[in-house]
């Protein structure tokens, strides 16, 4: 570990510096203590990070207020950027606008990600969100989970119609399907084309029901189950 | 880590080598280094937000309404966010201007102690209000933040130390055992990240198989690049050999940034497939962040010849 520290004349650790006053010794059998407690806790908290075990759960829900209240159990966050499954792709959530006909896919409007901008971290922000709500879709089994699915559904309902007063009927979560490396050569112009209708599905798909200051949602499409199935297929 | 000092008492039954990894005193340069750095991208993330922060953070009229983040989560008394008491816009930027102040007397390093506190707090308060829409970087940035609470390197790069000079005052010694503490919490914090990160990687069939890089490439509306011209052989091998350089350098790189021969090397090698990473998927803050921390293993005396000063306590104490 390159030249120790304290190596030249602080054999022993011995602190110095900001603490040479007190009784740091004392101190830092404390310090040393937390320490211990606290690599604990983010051992436990970031082993939990991918498909934790009942028991990992349990002893997370005993660490809870530690390593969630100060965001060091990172709570399934895909630091792993791909494993190719359904969710691992790009995300949008369209609307459509009153009037409009369903059938025009020029019709609808894209509310997220709102920036086209791919630097601007606002537009991570809106790809996790939206990686989330395409999550809460595909689980069916867990129970209450189609409820769980439309709150979060309903509460951007609620962002288009009351917050930023968008005219939205309908909206609809759309799956960018990943081009195979063996499409980019394709004799088909279509295949060849990653932003063609042909990488595109619609997941999920709801109408807005407003009443006043209240917003309702009625699922209309669910590709949950279908998707449930598809595990390595980008 | 084996010896232990032959007499009795509270700090010599402890062992030597435990002493002198955590309490050696050292010098707090690399963390001063990296509290501008963390301030820098603070203020970045905070600015991310632009003229929306109230849609996203006020407490009922908002993209997702606090009540909904309560009945979607099972969230403990301690996942507290200022946010979820803040109802009007006015309320909201009060709290994101005192943030962007926090950040920036962070950075210049203004009463830098309760600054990076007060920072912490608050980005904690972000992270807490839309949980679902924190991505690879919030976690790492509230952890750096963490342990520059406990030694935010004041004592250099600072203004504190600034104007302590001017006033024809002697600064005070930014050699500590506490600048050790938060350096060596950073250090195995990012080691045991960096090893969850690619155990994870190595859960999925892409990053066995080769391809984990080319579903990257793929991904046309996140990626800064477009490399799909490699998605043809030979260069597909281009694709094969780069997923498994991620892995590889990922797996050794836990154990390489430890050994002095081979840290330089590591860094770099670490920094590059990062920043390769990030080009195909956009984490521009999480590169950031990432490469903040690895400025943790670099020794002060090379940040101090780097920042072109005489090192402060040169060769006295460097917790590498």
């Amino acid at each position: 570990m390159g030249e120790r520290p304290g190596s030249r004349g602080n054999e022993g650790g011995t602190p110095r510096g900001d603490d040479s006053g007190g009784d740091a010794t004392a101190w830092q059998s404390w310090v040393s203590l937390a320490i211990v407690i606290h690599g604990i806790c983010i051992v436990v908290a970031l082993a939990a990070n991918f498909s934790p075990s009942p028991l990992q759960s349990r002893v997370l829900e005993i660490l809870g207020p530690y390593v969630n209240g100060l965001s060091f159990h990172p709570a399934g966050t895909p630091f792993y950027m791909t494993h190719g499954t359904f969710l691992d792709v790009d995300w949008r959530l369209e609307w459509l606008p009153e009037g409009s006909d369903e059938s025009d896919e020029a019709a609808w409007k894209v509310a997220f990600p709102s920036s086209a901008n791919s630097i601007s971290h606002r537009r991570q922000r809106e790809v996790a969100l939206l990686r989330e709500l395409a999550a809460q879709q595909m689980e069916t089994e867990a129970p209450g989970a189609a409820s769980r699915a439309a709150l979060l559904t309903k509460a951007l309902a609620y962002d288009l119609r009351i917050i930023q007063r968008l005219p939205a009927v309908s909206l609809r979560l759309r799956r960018h399907t990943l081009q195979s490396p063996e499409a980019v050569d394709s004799p088909d112009a279509e295949s060849r084309d990653p932003d063609s209708s042909l990488y595109f599905d619609v997941v999920y798909r709801a109408d807005i029901v407003v009443d006043g200051e209240r917003v309702e949602i009625i699922g209309r499409t669910s590709a949950a189950e279908e998707a449930a199935t598809r595990e390595i297929t980008p | 880590m084996t010896g232990v000092q032959p007499s009795g008492g509270t700090c010599q039954s402890r062992p030597v080598g435990w002493n002198q990894f955590w309490f050696a005193p050292s010098d707090s340069t690399s963390l001063a280094v990296i509290r501008i750095g963390c301030g820098i991208l603070v203020l970045g993330y905070l600015l991310s937000y632009g003229s929306d922060a109230p849609r996203w953070l006020a407490n009922t009229a908002s993209v997702v309404p606090t009540s909904t983040v309560r009945e979607l989560m099972a969230r403990s008394w301690a996942e507290f966010s200022i946010f979820d008491y803040c109802s009007s816009p006015a309320a909201v930027w009060t709290v994101h201007g005192a943030a962007l102040l926090a950040a920036l007397a962070m950075t210049l390093g203004v009463a830098t102690r309760v600054s990076t506190a007060v920072t912490w707090l608050l980005l904690l308060s972000y992270l807490h209000r839309v949980p679902f829409a924190n991505g690879l970087a919030e976690p790492v940035l509230a952890m750096l933040l963490a342990y520059l609470v406990i030694e935010p390197g004041a004592r250099s790069l600072s203004l504190d130390r600034w104007w302590v000079l001017k006033r024809g005052g002697r600064p005070g010694d930014p050699i500590g055992w506490t600048a050790t503490v938060a350096t060596r919490l950073i250090q195995l914090h990012l080691c045991a990240l960096v090893l969850m990160t690619v155990t994870n990687r190595l859960a999925g069939e892409p990053w066995w198989s080769g391809t984990a890089v080319w579903w990257l490439i793929a991904r046309t509306e996140t990626r800064l690049i477009d490399l799909t011209g490699l998605g043809s052989l030979p260069q597909y091998y281009l694709v094969n050999l780069w997923t498994h350089a991620v892995v590889a350098i990922e797996l050794l790189g836990v154990v390489l940034l430890w050994l002095p021969r081979f840290r330089p090397g590591t860094q770099i090698a670490l920094g590059v497939i990062w920043f390769s990473l990030a080009l195909l998927t956009g984490q521009l803050l999480w590169l950031g962040i990432m490469l903040l921390g690895l400025v943790a293993f670099v020794p002060p005396t090379v940040l101090s010849r780097l920042l072109g000063r005489a090192a402060v306590g040169s060769g006295r104490a460097q917790p590498a």
